[in-house]
């Protein structure tokens, strides 16, 4: 996609066309339902909070700073909201690593055998639920977004040191998980 | 594999490297981008009234500053006038009211109005206090006056 195109939209949509901001929606919402639901490891609250992200970024259009790439700067806001969805979670019980879940990480990847949707939730939710909110999206946009650190730093405003420190806390858990399954 | 007993940042990025490539898969992209749609609001109508409301907030937000400022240059000006003529009030008395002096510097006045306003309310204590002891006095004079002229 070119990147004047996406700029033109843009504008228009900060002029209030809905058309524009359709095509932006169009675009851009895989993307988005797949980092919440990366985060939330739940389809029905990842497509309620993906939705609220484009209504949110529809009201704030005018706050939109063309510095930042407009993916960016949606991605913040869906983290945003991501992260208070995650605050409002109740742990229920501890979950463990499967051996279904270290097959998934061991076998060769086949284009062709995707995962379903639940699967996927229940093999990321089993890395990720002990880990606290603000960890569990770090851990997700470097391990399974594959983001690098400025993308990072950009999308949730933290230094590159409390993104570090929380990596390496993250890092830990999932170790101390694993330990606990070879046991 | 591990450095410090723990997974290190490119092993455990590697080691993720299946899930990453597992796309959730988004279906009923239409629909969904109907529902969106449908809940955005008129963003014109709504920015006027945003506006109008943010200039409602700075116009009753000036007013009550104004509204400050004036009753507190009312007050300043008022106990100034007040403690002026108090001073004229305690000099033509030949009653030393000595202590109900305020002690205060211009400096003082401006830093803290409320200062001069507070010395000015003790000093209108004082000299009610003051004239109800005078009317008494003159009152008890005038009765013996009395008495003495009747006898």
């Amino acid at each position: 996609m070119d990147i004047n195109e996406i700029k033109n939209w843009v504008r228009q949509s900060k002029n209030g066309n809905k058309e524009a901001f359709s095509a932006l929606i169009r675009f851009y919402q895989p993307k988005i339902f797949s980092l919440v639901f990366r985060i939330l490891c739940n389809e029905d609250e990842a497509r309620d909070i993906m939705q609220d992200t484009f209504l949110k970024a529809w009201l704030q259009l005018n706050k939109y700073s063309p510095e930042f790439q407009f993916s960016t700067w949606l991605s913040r806001i869906a983290i945003n909201l991501s992260y208070d969805k995650l605050k409002c979670f109740q742990k229920k019980h501890t979950v463990k690593i499967t051996e279904t879940d270290l097959q998934v990480l061991s076998d060769p990847f086949d284009l062709e055998e995707q995962i379903d949707n639940r699967q996927l939730a229940e093999t990321i939710k089993n890395f990720t639920e002990e880990l606290s909110p603000k960890q569990r999206i770090l851990f997700t946009l470097r391990y399974l977004e594959g983001m690098d650190m400025d993308e990072i730093k950009q999308i949730t405003g933290l230094s590159a040191a409390k993104i570090k420190s929380n990596l390496y806390l993250a890092r830990q858990t999932i170790h101390n998980q694993l330990k606990q399954f070879e046991k | 594999m591990k450095k410090n007993g723990f997974y290190s940042d490119e092993e455990i990025f590697d080691s993720l490297s299946n899930i990453r490539l597992q796309i959730p898969d988004f279906s009923d992209e239409e629909q969904s981008e109907k529902e969106i749609l449908h809940r955005l609001p008129d963003l014109t109508n709504m920015r006027k009234r945003t506006n109008l409301q943010e200039w409602g907030k700075i116009t009753s937000n000036v007013a009550a500053v104004l509204l400050l400022c004036l009753l507190a240059f009312q007050q300043l000006n008022d106990s100034q006038n007040k403690s002026l003529n108090n001073k004229r009030n305690t000099e033509s008395t030949s009653f030393s009211i000595y202590n109900n002096k305020c002690n205060l510097t211009e400096v003082e006045i401006r830093q803290n109005p409320a200062k001069l306003y507070q010395c000015y309310l003790d000093n209108r204590i004082k000299q009610q206090t003051f004239r109800q002891l005078i009317e008494k006095q003159i009152s008890k004079i005038y009765l013996k006056n009395n008495e003495n002229e009747n006898n």
